[in-house]
């Protein structure tokens, strides 16, 4: 990438989730192409939604996971298949 | 062994929820997943962490009780619909719709939820070791067996996947 990302280019790097180890050139340009431009601006936003909504989502343990019953139902078929 | 199954099960039963499987099944997932380690204890080498080893044991068994169930849908399509948003110069012809929203609120929480019922099995994963594993990129590749460019494409498949979702379910408080 030599002069300004694209549009395209700016979604790409966006939706892989892999810009913060970009080279800080491409960060820096990055950043200023959002400043500029409103439909990537909220494509980013989009795509911080998604990431936090999958935290919490990927985070969430039901108590009924931490049972000490399950483990000890698998340890017993363990012990006796 | 007991130690071992008492402080892994919790971990392995969220992962196989995140993939998308039942309480019942996830169980049985992770009996076989602690089966399978216990029958090749000598293979493990220390240097690799237990759990991401156990994650890599119980991710192709759930990879091989999905190709039994069924077969994992095309994710190509995706990519190209995305593809035709933008015109020859690489600038959007067709802009994104959807939330404008900076935070995140409960309704779009419950969307994005429903949304990733759509993913595959190899995408959720990916999603459950990044985000509540905090697994290295590098880790990832390891339990997937995919390469790191593998898994950039495939997260980027995910997200514009849950995006295009999130535009169309999505509807403009009024």
């Amino acid at each position: 990438m030599m002069g300004m990302p694209s549009c395209r280019e700016v979604t790409r790097m966006l939706a892989e989730g892999e810009l913060q180890s970009a080279p800080r050139r491409v960060r820096w340009m990055v950043r200023l192409h959002l400043a500029m431009c409103r439909h990537c601006g909220r494509f980013a936003r989009q795509m911080s939604l998604i990431s936090q909504a999958l935290k919490n989502m990927m985070n969430r343990r039901p108590d009924e996971l931490k049972h000490p019953d399950i483990a000890q139902r698998i340890i017993a078929r363990l012990k006796h298949p | 062994m007991e130690k071992l199954v008492r402080e892994h099960t919790p971990a392995l039963m969220a992962a196989s929820f995140a993939m998308g499987f039942s309480q019942a099944d996830a169980e049985e997932l992770a009996q076989e997943t602690f089966s399978a380690f216990l029958e090749a204890v000598e293979r493990f080498e220390s240097r690799s962490r237990l759990k991401t080893y156990l994650f890599g044991i119980l991710y192709n068994k759930a990879s091989d009780w999905r190709r039994k169930r069924q077969r994992e849908e095309s994710l190509n399509t995706v990519e190209g619909e995305f593809e035709k948003r933008f015109n020859a110069r690489g600038m959007w012809a067709n802009p994104p719709q959807g939330p404008e929203d900076s935070a995140l609120n409960a309704e779009i929480q419950t969307l994005i939820e429903q949304c990733a019922e759509g993913l595959s099995a190899s995408q959720r994963a990916a999603f459950f070791l990044k985000e509540a594993e905090g697994e290295s990129a590098e880790a990832i590749c390891n339990v997937l067996g995919v390469s790191y460019t593998n898994l950039r494409v495939l997260m980027y498949r995910a997200r514009l996947k849950l995006r295009e979702c999130l535009e169309r379910n999505w509807e403009k408080p009024s």
